[in-house]
């Protein structure tokens, strides 16, 4: 089990108002603990900062959506509540797709992609609400007429 | 994410008869300078929801041939691409039901 997330140097605020180019520096590349009495705090480069605060939200929002999916056996997720406008095997498809562009994202920190991921899943779900839409996958038998945009 | 490979195309739109060409002109009235970027981005590249900046992206799942363009928060263009003959096929414009 990880118990600690940093593997860093331990300076006192002493050290770092003695220093402070020299630990900015080191801090960039890795995270620089500053210890004054009781207080610990950290130094850490702004990306890094991003990228743990995102893995942690993601990771949570997934742990729970999971913990829908086992407990309800149902279509319905408060995490992702638009997930009721997809079918079972959709519902599958997404959910892969989740883990797999979190565990890349996870990895290459390219969060991006996982986001665009799920703003392409939500314009699905908000489509298939469109009886127009609809229609070219349940077709009616109404023959589609197309006119040119002049 | 962007499948486009084709960014110097130039796409013909078509509008299907009962759902979307009243809804484009509609949109065209209340919204010049938006629709004027939509129809900008359905001719020149219609795939490539990169150059788009959010406003297309590429559905899923059983609509997986479909695109969807925000024209605002609350009016839409559903289309799909023939890229053989390169025709843009608008299946819906207008609101957002």
């Amino acid at each position: 089990m990880a118990t600690t997330i940093f593997n860093d140097d331990i300076i006192t605020s002493t050290d770092l108002k003695m220093n402070l180019k020299h630990w900015f520096e080191r801090a960039y590349i890795s995270p620089i603990s500053v210890k004054s009495g009781a207080i610990k705090l950290v130094l850490i480069n702004r990306e890094q900062a991003k990228h743990m605060s995102l893995l942690n939200y993601y990771a949570e929002m997934i742990i729970k959506f999971c913990q829908e999916l086992y407990s309800r056996q149902t279509n319905k997720s408060d995490v992702f509540p638009w997930v009721k406008h997809l079918d079972k095997e959709e519902i599958v498809e997404f959910r892969e797709e989740l883990f797999a562009t979190f565990n890349d994202a996870a990895h290459s920190g390219n969060w991006l992609a996982l986001e665009e991921m799920l703003n392409a899943w939500i314009a699905t779900a908000e489509a298939k609400t469109n009886p127009e839409i609809m229609e070219l996958i349940n077709p009616t038998g109404r023959p589609r007429e197309y006119v040119r945009l002049k | 994410m962007s499948d486009s490979n084709d960014s110097d195309a130039e796409y013909t739109i078509d509008l299907e008869k009962s759902s979307a060409a009243c809804g484009w002109q509609q949109l065209e009235e209340q919204f010049p300078s938006a629709m004027k970027r939509c129809r900008n981005f359905l001719t020149q590249d219609p795939t490539n929801t990169i150059k788009s900046h959010g406003k297309a992206k590429k559905l899923k799942g059983k609509l997986k041939r479909l695109y969807q363009y925000d024209v605002t928060d609350a009016d839409r263009v559903w289309y799909w691409v023939d890229k053989e003959s390169h025709i843009v096929k608008v299946e819906y414009a207008g609101p957002h039901p």
